[in-house]
């Protein structure tokens, strides 16, 4: 054989050998350091604070995330007994400074570590946490209660369709302009892989949007959070509902881990507690939910004042 | 770590080749082959030697074999338009023989030979099944953006593809199985399987269609010779080999939606002249186009976020083939794909929701006969990086990648001896399949992993016989394979209300398990003359279960999908009559017939258990072998050559496919016996004209496909508006034109511009125009 031939064959399988090893490089992200702080200030609770049961704690945090975007925040409450995340949101915060300020209620616990974590997009993270102590007394609030309140599928013409959670009025497509912003539920009928769903959901919520189309149009469009575990497992009762004077039961009931997005199942019977937009906690007893899209659902409602 | 273990599986693959390369001098037939009448060559003939040896004519109209020994030998060349020329040939020692065939153009029907359906070369009306064969010819003529398109013509092949071009996935199969498992389906390149281990799915856009010679298309089960995934046939796709000293081809392209592409091909042939040859083809596309919107209006209106699914990718082949001492050819193949196609949704990242494939495939090939014996040997590496990102804001923003790396590798073999009447086939393969993927959130913290490997070895053996001087023909064969899962895990690092609902399914270690399978087959056909044959046959086909089956625990439409290492194989039993007849050599039909019984068929059965999903709490379901299903259907197909210019084609398919016994394991589970299996037509037909002539070829077709069951219930689908996808048709026009080296193509796919959704109410891209502009040097 030829061996200038033999040679050339060589480098032929060489440089397709070296090709296909060039283009297995992998790609790595750099290490970078995001960094936390919690703000201090008279208006927000400060390490060490004592708040009575039910009372208003304040946070501010600050954060950056060395030049990858901020992609998670998360807030847990550390107590003896559990470790709870009350918040855990995903965002694209890229080159400002994250500056939130978030409210919560003081639970029964002697003491509660309060612990605050960023992510940026290279899942480099950065924590921070402060102590509260449980101060003397009670501070839990007063509530607003709604005891029937009926609103419509996406094709019912029989009943308003948005609904205000904070001042229980409904709105239907001719009377609902102007008030979009104040809009926290809507309901919607379908089945879902075959199962009969009758559903409470919120403006913000995509698939809401779907069978209310009209809601695309509106400025401002408000999510409401629902707990599943609770309504599912059927840990609070109608009598419980009921029975309830204050705000005590929706902070507890609200367990914010377990917190569907923003919609829900409320089949008739069901208690459901929600945290709104404004940080508002209530409780929804479904008294009556079609199983049709020409239905309509009939709720009781509690919510904070 | 997974980098250096494919560097040192492709260095070994390197070695293999250059220390198998011997060399000798032999004797070598070489030819040109034109049209009697106006001397043009005529490309992509076939052309056998003795019925062992066969190639294609290239696009000069020349062909060669080399390494031959000196002797006795028949040429055939046939063509279809033309009429068959068999040539005598007597050859010495080290001579070099060249010859010029003049082919009569003729309206008749020219049988051409296949080698898929009993991996021995065969006439195709002599293989004792159905099988389909999408010449260089037809190829040439299908208005094709990606081989799945030139497969849509084909009666009882059923072509699931949502977004045309813009689709990250594609299914193709046939006779009455679901359209959205191409894991009953088996797809091969060259003979090597194509499908992957984690979900059975094929990239039908690896390849450009401009690197293919031809397709073989073989209906029902191909189990007892390619053992998995051939439970309801197997497509082989056949890249076409360079036979010229030099050529090549370059073109670009540009069509609706802003698409353009650009492919270019160089091949060659080196010692062209002399007994032993090295061949070679490099190979490359890259395509890219601005797409469109393909959300439903309603999720236009409630997503601000909507984008239009667009599309960038690029292929690269190299192919190095050494032909050595006596008929002994080594070839070696590497391919490398990478797309990037948006899935029409774009939050913060700057590619949106999108799906990357990125493909490295290595395959070695040794094949070489001796007296009666032949013998085929290949190795092979498919490595599929597969990337998807999602991202999306409800409440609040949430992004996650999902990184799978899908490797399949193995050894295919097989050993053929023909001695009298008979032929009889044997080997061994030995694969393994492995997967190993994480959802890495961005959002949070949460991090899934799951993987695990399969090793599966088959054995087969296979015997054709013929009698009554080649009037009955009788194919009998057996393989058995036995595979066994193992190193699966399921782990979940750092749960967060994205994940934690799943983490009862956290295993460090899954349960291993295996099972075994035989496939028998049994074909009789018979030869009343040379117009006129009927077949029966049964076969058993099977397909096993995916690893992400056996591996993944996760969200899925309809619930929460748990993982299931204890899969057993589905099994398809297929009765099978068929007929051909030529009527004046001018007109052939086609009937086959079948029925078939699918038993421990696969489907996702509620457990009886519920988890907590986002959205309240869902069935769990389970990848299960629960069902017994029965399909029965009938082809058609007439072909008629009204000139040797213009060939008509009509087909017409019917399929009925039904759950005949259904166990759900939770007694509020819906019960499926007596539904209808989904994304299956139950006609489809399809009418096409093809036009050679001076001014511009001109090809027509018309495709009919009927209305399909939507879901598993058989019931209305809020999002489709209906139980059932309507049907529809489409009209397809490709023009051609080549003056002198240069070449023009007008592809024009859905001329009608009809619109049709899939089951999430996403519409399809409609009519697409691409014009082409090439030169062959």
């Amino acid at each position: 054989m030829d061996i200038y031939k033999s040679t050339n064959m060589k480098k032929y399988f060489l440089i397709s050998f070296m090709l296909l090893l060039v283009a297995c490089t992998k790609d790595e992200l750099s290490k970078t350091n995001p960094f936390i702080l919690l703000q201090t200030g008279d208006q927000f609770t400060n390490n060490g604070a004592y708040v009575p049961i039910g009372g208003k704690i304040k946070f501010g945090i600050s954060a950056i995330g060395d030049g990858a975007a901020i992609t998670n925040l998360t807030i847990k409450r550390i107590t003896n007994n559990e470790e709870v995340i009350e918040e855990d949101l995903g965002m694209y915060v890229k080159e400002e400074e994250l500056d939130k300020i978030f409210t919560f209620n003081k639970g029964s616990s002697e003491k509660e570590i309060w612990e605050f974590s960023i992510m940026n997009l290279h899942r480099d993270t950065a924590s921070v946490r402060t102590v509260v102590y449980k101060g003397d007394g009670s501070a839990y609030g007063p509530i607003n209660y709604y005891p029937s309140i009926t609103i419509a599928y996406q094709s019912s013409k029989s009943f308003p369709r948005y609904l205000d959670l904070n001042t229980g009025k409904a709105y239907n497509k001719q009377t609902i302009a102007g008030k979009e912003g104040t809009i926290d539920l809507v309901g919607y009928y379908y089945l879902c892989s075959g199962k009969s769903s009758p559903t409470l959901s919120c403006p913000g919520y995509k698939t809401a949007r779907i069978y209310h189309p009209e809601i695309s149009n509106w400025a401002v469009q408000n999510t409401v959070l629902y707990d599943y575990k609770t309504a599912d497992e059927n840990l609070i009762t109608a009598e419980d509902f009921d029975k309830s004077q204050n705000d005590s039961l929706m902070i507890s009931s609200f367990i914010p881990d377990k917190t569907s997005s923003t919609c829900k199942f409320s089949s008739t019977g069901k208690i459901i507690p929600f945290k709104t937009d404004k940080n508002k906690y209530g409780l929804i007893k479904v008294i009556r939910a079609d199983e049709s899209e020409t239905g309509s659902i009939e709720l009781a409602i509690k919510i904070q004042k | 770590m997974k980098y250096v273990i494919m560097r040192k599986i492709i260095f070994a693959l390197f070695l293999f080749v250059l220390g198998t390369i011997k060399l000798s001098a032999q004797s070598q037939i070489k030819g040109n082959i034109i049209d009697s009448e106006n001397k043009a060559p005529i490309a992509y003939a076939n052309v056998s030697l003795n019925k062992i040896n066969g190639t294609t004519s290239n696009s000069k109209g020349e062909f060669i074999f080399s390494n031959l020994k000196s002797g006795y030998y028949i040429l055939s060349v046939s063509c279809v338009g033309y009429k068959l020329l068999q040539q005598e040939i007597i050859l010495d020692n080290s001579e070099v023989k060249t010859i010029e065939i003049k082919l009569v153009a003729s309206n008749c029907i020219v049988e051409e030979v296949v080698i898929s359906a009993t991996k021995t070369e065969n006439f195709i009306n002599q293989v004792p099944t159905r099988i389909n064969l999408i010449s260089p010819r037809q190829i040439k003529s299908i208005p094709a953006q990606s081989i799945d398109d030139l497969l849509a013509n084909i009666p009882g092949i059923n072509v699931n593809k949502s977004f045309g071009i813009y689709s990250h996935s594609s299914t193709v199969t046939m006779r009455g199985l679901n359209g959205e498992e191409q894991g009953r389906v088996l797809a091969m390149i060259d003979g090597i399987p194509i499908n992957k281990s984690d979900g059975g799915s094929v990239n039908w856009n690896l390849l450009n269609p401009a690197q293919i010679d031809r397709i073989e298309v073989i209906k029902g089960p191909g189990s007892s010779l390619y053992g998995g995934n051939a439970m309801g046939g197997a497509i082989n796709i056949i890249t076409k080999k360079s036979s010229e000293s030099f050529a090549g081809k370059a073109s670009i392209d540009y069509g609706t939606y802003n698409t353009m592409r650009g492919q270019l091909n160089l091949n060659g042939r080196l010692n062209k002249s002399q007994d032993k040859s090295f061949y070679w083809n490099l190979n490359g596309f890259y395509r890219q186009s601005d797409g469109y919107i393909t959300a439903s209006e309603a999720d236009q209106r409630a997503n601000p976020y909507i984008v239009k699914s667009d599309l960038n990718e690029l292929g690269a082949g190299a192919q190095l083939g050494y032909e050595f001492n006596k008929n002994n050819n080594v070839e070696l193949n590497l391919l490398y794909y990478d797309d990037d196609r948006g899935a029409g949704e774009e939050v913060y990242q700057t590619q949106g929701n999108n799906r990357e494939h990125d493909t490295y495939c290595a395959r070695v090939k040794y094949s070489g006969n001796k007296n009666d014996l032949k013998w085929n040997l290949n190795l092979f590496y498919l490595n599929e990086d597969y990337k998807r990102t999602s991202e999306w804001i409800k409440t609040d923003y949430t992004y996650y990648k999902v990184l799978s790396k899908r490797i399949d590798l193995g050894f295919l073999s097989s050993v053929a001896y023909k001695f009298k009447q008979q032929t009889i086939i044997g080997g061994i393969d030995l694969k393994q399949g492995a997967v190993n993927a994480r959802d890495v959130y961005y959002t949070s913290t949460d991090m899934v992993r799951n993987k695990g490997k399969m090793n599966t070895l088959g054995i087969f053996v296979q015997d054709e016989i013929s009698l009554l001087n080649s009037k009955l023909k009788l194919v009998a064969g057996l393989r058995f394979d036995y595979a066994n899962f193992f190193d699966g895990s399921f782990e979940i690092e750092d749960p967060t209300s994205e994940t934690n609902f799943m983490i009862k399914y956290h295993k460090k270690k899954l349960e291993t398990d295996n099972w075994n399978a035989f496939s028998p087959k049994m074909s009789i056909q018979y030869n009343f003359n040379t117009t006129h044959r009927v077949y029966i046959n049964y076969a058993r086909g099977f397909r096993p279960g995916v690893l992400d089956d056996m591996s993944r625990s996760g969200r899925i439409k309809g619930g929460f999908k748990v993982s299931n290492q204890h899969l057993q194989p589905e099994y398809l039993n297929n009765f099978e009559i068929g007929s051909d007849i030529k009527i004046q050599n001018k007109l052939r039909t086609s009937i086959s017939a079948y029925y078939s019984i699918g038993n421990d068929f696969m489907y996702y059965v509620n457990t009886g258990d519920s988890i907590e999903l986002s959205y309240g709490a869902r069935p769990i379901i389970k990848a299960s072998n629960i069902s017994k299903v029965a399909i029965y259907g009938f082809e058609a197909e007439i072909n008629y050559v009204l000139t040797p210019k213009i060939i008509l084609n009509a087909n017409y398919a019917y399929a009925h496919s039904q759950i005949k016994d259904y166990k759900p394991q939770d007694v509020n589970a819906p019960n499926l016996t007596n539904k209808y299996l989904t994304n299956v037509p139950n006609h489809s037909a399809s009418l096409s004209a093809s036009w050679q002539n001076k001014i511009v070829n001109t090809s027509l077709f018309i495709r009919y496909i009927g209305d399909q069951w939507v879901n598993d219930l058989n019931e209305y689908d809020e999002m489709v508006e209906n139980d059932k996808y309507p049907d529809y048709t489409t009209l397809d026009l490709k023009l051609s034109k080549e003056i002198k080296t240069m070449f023009l193509n007008l592809s024009i796919q859905n001329i009608f511009d009809k619109t049709f959704y899939n089951n999430k109410g996403a519409v399809s891209p409609g009519r697409f125009i691409t014009l082409e502009l090439g030169v062959k040097f």
